[in-house]
């Protein structure tokens, strides 16, 4: 199957497979998806715990080695590829926000924002840098240590790692899950506007349907497969899509 | 695992390897054990219990279970005396069991060397099971010790625990502690010095309080270091990661060098504790590591034979043994008053088969050159000398035939052969002379090697990688996760475990560096101190200095240094080839687990 010049995709997945474990307790986080992310969109990713939400974001990023199938970035089969040419596709074409932060420990919030150019010998940009401070409003917390940071100031210093090297892709593993109402509102926004602007496309997973409202196009996910879709989302018509695949009545 | 290592090979070396060479005195029987000799042997073994108590403690940071574990317990509402506790029953359970698998390995051992050996079982050095069983009761109590020292004393919240592991390392300071191993080091330098100056050859009192000051200046050294010179070069550590980052920019490696720079802020305790582990084992080597100082006798030196008058003809009989070089004729002075015999001899008569032994009876010819530390053991009716020239390697005392005053008691015959010479054929030939009665004779010998320093080289080795691979593990295990993310952010992982091979080079090499360094200080300071206070007995230095230098076998130290980097480095390659950086987030979740 060739993808060189679809270009209005994203990223793309066909037969994408991860399983844990084996025997009795094997699990298939991952069961044979396909599934195609259109450029300049922000996608949210829903479905219950376990459903295999983080697995998929993770193949997607490159992160993790699928049992089976393949993933797209761009026109570039990144499960084909060598470490060299997947590095290079995470550190410059792909920014992403992991669930547990993973801030390294001992480093400011600067220099861990700032990491990423430093790893990928890219200038830094200070404009930028100053731009995502602001927006974040992690101004008084430059000089201060993960550790002695609340979760939500750790979140927007993990936010402002992924998109300081304005990567075109950018997945999220659950970015607000750990910010009040407001600061929420703020980062989705201003994710949604640079999808628009700037044809940047995110992958967000969530479990706030608010959140999922600020997408372009919410995928329901369960039991490690696609389990349907919502365009257009509101909240309410998220939870209606969640409460369907759980079987509820509303 | 570390403490199981320690109390193994302690009761491993006290098997008698040496079964071969001892013959019948390898079964005569000892003194039996008496609670006053097993007291004498836990008073003996205080010192290295505490010692390892505190290198698990302080340097191994021991820990009866995972910290966030520890920390879900106090949250939890577990009282502190209740942790406290349930720290020590683990390290009784885990100290029995060490124990237990190090005498019964130690103790098969013994056993295979009797049989193997032709000897019954449990018929040789007997005592050593009694030894070796007090040794493993010792092992138990310091593992328990250890586990409820490690969570009494850090007193920290249970917050704090949980992140304590990924907190920067304290600066170093010069603590209280340290502080007080400085001045009582100090102070018991001066005692040994101040006798040494003001008293000529002391008395009995003289020469117990320099003894007492002596192990007192030991253990200060030793907790100087540990609390001191260690944790500085710990802090040091990272800069000189800084600096290879630096480097690696220079040379074009730009990425490599963001890894490092990233690498060099983020200096764990883990790897703090890498440090501190590794240098003690480095401290610990070159301190112990010596060369003895002192006059040494020809390696071609067979044997000495006495006998009660000189026997005409006899040096002429033996020098026409196949093999023999030379046989020079001395006289026995003093055995009848039972003092050690001192064997008088011309130094010419010494020229060209053992020129160490004839400058120093030259240079010093009113003196006594022997191994010997007390002028009561080796002066006479027949000699009176003024001190003692130390000697190294030999049972017997010598005294330039110059200063002799009486009549000997017999006659020594020096025995020395060509090189490559039979030297059992020749000692056979000797003993079918007819030398009269009241002749013995000492089979002269010399190490090969020095002692302590290539002997048992594989064991030690060995030992070695076996401490340093669960510190190396356990450094890359505790940034692998950090590993893992730079990864995520775009670098190669071959870049990333060059980094942390690197990383653990800089790191082995500030730690051995420190270790060493402070080792090899430690024992020339002491080997100075040790000639003060042997001064007390008469013993001469000629010079502190060169006495100080000659001390510390500078090739062996430098070759143990490298063996301890190497293992360091070695397990490092191997434990970051191990981490999953192709699919940081496998790694990831590995380093949940690890947490």
């Amino acid at each position: 199957m060739d993808h060189q010049g679809d270009e209005a995709l994203a990223v793309r997945a066909r037969g994408l497979t991860k399983t844990y474990g084996s025997g009795d307790a094997q699990v298939r986080a991952v069961d044979h998806v396909d599934l195609d992310v259109p450029a300049g969109v922000l996608t949210a990713v829903m479905g219950p715990s376990g459903s295999g939400k983080t697995t998929l974001v993770h193949l997607l990023a490159g992160l993790d080695r699928p049992d089976g199938g393949q993933v797209w970035v761009g026109g570039d089969e990144i499960t084909a590829m060598k470490d060299r040419a997947l590095a290079k596709v995470r550190g410059r074409i792909i920014g992403f926000v992991f669930q547990g932060f993973n801030l390294l420990q001992t480093m400011t919030a600067r220099e861990n924002i700032v990491l990423p150019l430093r790893l990928n010998a890219l200038a830094p940009d200070d404009a930028w840098l100053d731009a995502l401070v602001d927006m974040l409003g992690i101004g008084r917390e430059l000089e201060r240590r993960p550790y002695e940071m609340s979760g939500g100031q750790q979140q927007r210093v993990a936010i402002a790692r992924a998109l300081i090297t304005k990567p075109r892709i950018v997945l999220a593993d659950e970015p607000t899950g750990n910010l009040d109402t407001h600061a929420s509102a703020e980062i989705l926004a201003h994710l949604r506007q640079s999808c628009r602007e700037l044809g940047q496309s995110v992958v967000m997973v969530t479990h706030d349907p608010t959140a999922a409202s600020y997408a372009g196009r919410v995928l329901l996910f369960a039991d490690g497969k696609v389990a349907g879709h919502v365009t257009d989302p509101t909240p309410d018509a998220v939870l209606a899509g969640l409460d369907a695949l759980a079987g509820v009545e509303r | 695992m570390v403490a199981g290592i320690v109390g193994g090979a302690v009761m491993t070396a006290q098997v008698p390897w040496h079964l071969d060479q001892c013959a019948s005195i390898c079964a005569m029987s000892s003194d039996p054990v008496s609670w006053r000799s097993i007291a004498a042997l836990v008073v003996v073994l205080a010192i290295p219990a505490a010692l390892l108590t505190a290198v698990l403690v302080w340097t191994l940071g021991i820990r009866p279970a995972p910290t966030h574990e520890a920390a879900v317990h106090a949250a939890l509402g577990e009282a502190a005396h209740a942790g406290v506790v349930r720290a020590a029953l683990i390290g009784l359970r885990d100290g029995a069991a060490v124990a237990a698998a190090a005498y019964a390995i130690s103790g098969s051992l013994h056993v295979a060397q009797e049989t193997s050996h032709g000897w019954e079982p449990f018929t040789t050095f007997t005592d050593l099971w009694t030894t070796r069983a007090i040794e493993a009761v010792l092992l138990t109590l310091v593992l328990a010790a250890a586990h409820a020292l490690a969570v009494w004393r850090p007193q920290r919240s249970p917050a704090a625990r949980l992140r304590e592991d990924a907190e920067p390392l304290p600066p170093a300071r010069f603590g209280r502690g340290a502080r007080a191993a400085a001045g009582i080091g100090a102070a018991a330098v001066g005692v040994i010095v101040g006798l040494a100056l003001t008293t000529d050859q002391g008395g009995a009192a003289a020469v117990v309080a320099a003894g007492v000051a002596y192990a007192v200046a030991w253990v200060a050294a030793i907790g100087l270091v540990l609390g001191a010179v260690l944790p500085w070069a710990r802090t040091l550590a990272p800069r000189f990661v800084a600096l290879a980052a630096g480097l690696a920019d220079g040379a074009g490696a730009p990425r490599l060098a963001a890894v490092l720079a990233a690498r060099a802020s983020s200096p764990t305790r883990a790897t703090g504790r890498a440090v501190m582990a590794v240098g003690a084992i480095a401290f610990t080597l070159a301190a112990w590591l010596v060369v003895p100082t002192g006059v040494q006798q020809s390696d071609r030196l067979a044997m000495t034979l006495m006998v009660g008058a000189e026997a005409p003809d006899l040096a002429t009989e033996i020098s026409a043994i196949a093999g023999v070089d030379r046989v020079v004729v001395g006289e026995v002075m003093g055995r009848d008053d039972g003092t050690r015999p001192v064997v008088a001899l011309d130094p010419s008569d010494l020229a060209g088969v053992d020129e160490d032994l004839a400058r120093a009876l030259e240079t010093h010819p009113d003196a006594v050159v022997s191994s010997a530390t007390s002028m009561d053991d080796v002066q006479s009716d027949a000699i009176a000398p003024d001190g003692i020239v130390p000697m190294v390697h030999s049972s017997e005392s010598y005294v330039n035939a110059a200063d002799v005053d009486g009549r000997g008691q017999g006659a020594a015959y020096l025995v020395y052969v060509e090189a490559g010479a039979a030297r059992d054929a020749i000692s056979m030939a000797v003993a079918d002379l007819d030398v009269g009665e009241a002749s013995w004779a000492s089979s002269s010998f010399r190490y090969s090697d020095e002692p302590g320093t290539w002997q048992g080289f594989m064991p030690v080795t060995l030992t070695l990688a076996l401490l340093l691979a669960p510190l190396a593990l356990g450094a890359v295990r505790a940034g692998g996760r950090d590993a893992a993310m730079l990864a995520a952010l775009g670098v190669e992982s071959r870049i990333v475990r060059h980094a942390l091979v690197i990383e653990s080079a800089v790191v082995a090499s500030v730690a051995v560096a420190a270790g060493a360094a402070a080792g090899v200080g430690t024992r020339m300071a002491m080997s100075g101190l040790g000639a003060a206070r042997r001064s007390l007995g008469g013993v001469l230095v000629d010079s502190y200095p060169a006495l100080m230098l000659e001390s510390v076998p500078w090739v062996h130290v430098i070759a143990w240094a490298g063996v301890i980097f190497s293992v360091f480095v070695a397990v490092t390659a191997v434990a970051a080839s191990a981490i999953h950086l192709d699919t940081p987030a496998e790694a990831l979740r590995d380093g949940e687990v690890a947490r």
